[in-house]
């Protein structure tokens, strides 16, 4: 006698899809389900994204004006 | 005299610093706690990177580089007593926009207030990958460190933000103690 076919494992009990697998779920077998981002994450991140949207304040556009005047005037000296 | 790599061009680098100036001051937010500290420390680092644009070698990643320079730019403020501000809590109920409800709004407040209240460094990484998204990897470069470090202090952190939300005692006296005193080992990877 095949020892083996007697020992059922945990899991392996349910009707059987067209592999000849278990249709249902391993009873030990881990789903891995993203967590949801916590309360404070959540924050954090709209914190973050609220400035991000901002529109730029004038001080950084004049600073890239300089950046792109002295492009402008390097590209035209070649 | 050859650099040894390829620099972006100049318009290349403008570019650049075009696409990462909204998070760079959302960043430079979190580690000042507030508007006008946080735009002067975002347009002290940018200018700085321009005058060394021709060390950035193209291909690299230029996140990382800038973030680098404002965390230098923050910590070399720090250590020169620079204007470290406390929370101003009429200020931040000005500047947080929270669409929704009154209660939204008193949370961000209060993220915002404890997150000041944090050592510099989980306030860094709880910026740069919580807030951020920004990989483990790529902060671990930004602040010189190793990654089991990004995720332990992101850990402590998080765990330190929820209990000063939460007002709960928090088991981390040595973290505490160091707030914004402990200059990080690696200053010297940016200008």
């Amino acid at each position: 006698m095949n020892s083996t076919q007697d020992v059922k494992k945990p899991g392996n009990l349910g009707a059987k899809d067209i592999d000849g697998r278990s249709a249902r779920p391993r009873q030990n077998e881990k789903t891995t389900v993203p967590a949801p981002p916590d309360p404070v994450t959540i924050a954090l991140k709209r914190i973050h994204d609220d400035v991000v949207d901002e529109p730029l304040p004038d001080d950084f556009l004049a600073l890239l004006g300089e950046i792109d005047a002295k492009i402008a005037a390097d590209e035209g000296r070649q | 005299m050859t650099l040894g790599y390829e620099p972006l061009s100049d318009r290349e680098f403008r570019d650049e610093m075009v696409k990462i100036m909204p998070p760079l001051r959302a960043f430079a937010r979190g580690l000042c706690g507030q508007r006008e500290l946080a735009d002067d420390l975002a347009q002290e680092s940018l200018a700085c990177a321009w005058a060394a644009r021709h060390s950035f070698a193209k291909g690299t990643n230029f996140r990382a580089w800038m973030y680098t320079i404002l965390r230098n730019q923050f910590y070399s403020n720090l250590r020169k007593n620079w204007r470290t501000e406390s929370w101003d809590p009429d200020l931040a109920a000005q500047q947080l926009i929270a669409p929704g409800s009154p209660l939204d709004a008193l949370h961000l407040n209060d993220v915002s207030s404890a997150l000041q209240k944090l050592p510099a460094k989980q306030r860094e990484v709880l910026m740069l990958v919580g807030a951020g998204g920004m990989p483990y990897e790529e902060a671990a470069e930004v602040i010189g460190c190793a990654i089991g470090t990004i995720k332990s202090r992101l850990a402590r952190g998080r765990a330190a933000l929820t209990a000063l939300i939460d007002g709960t005692p928090i088991d981390e006296d040595a973290d505490f103690d160091d707030r914004n005193a402990a200059l990080p080992e690696q200053l010297q990877a940016a200008p």
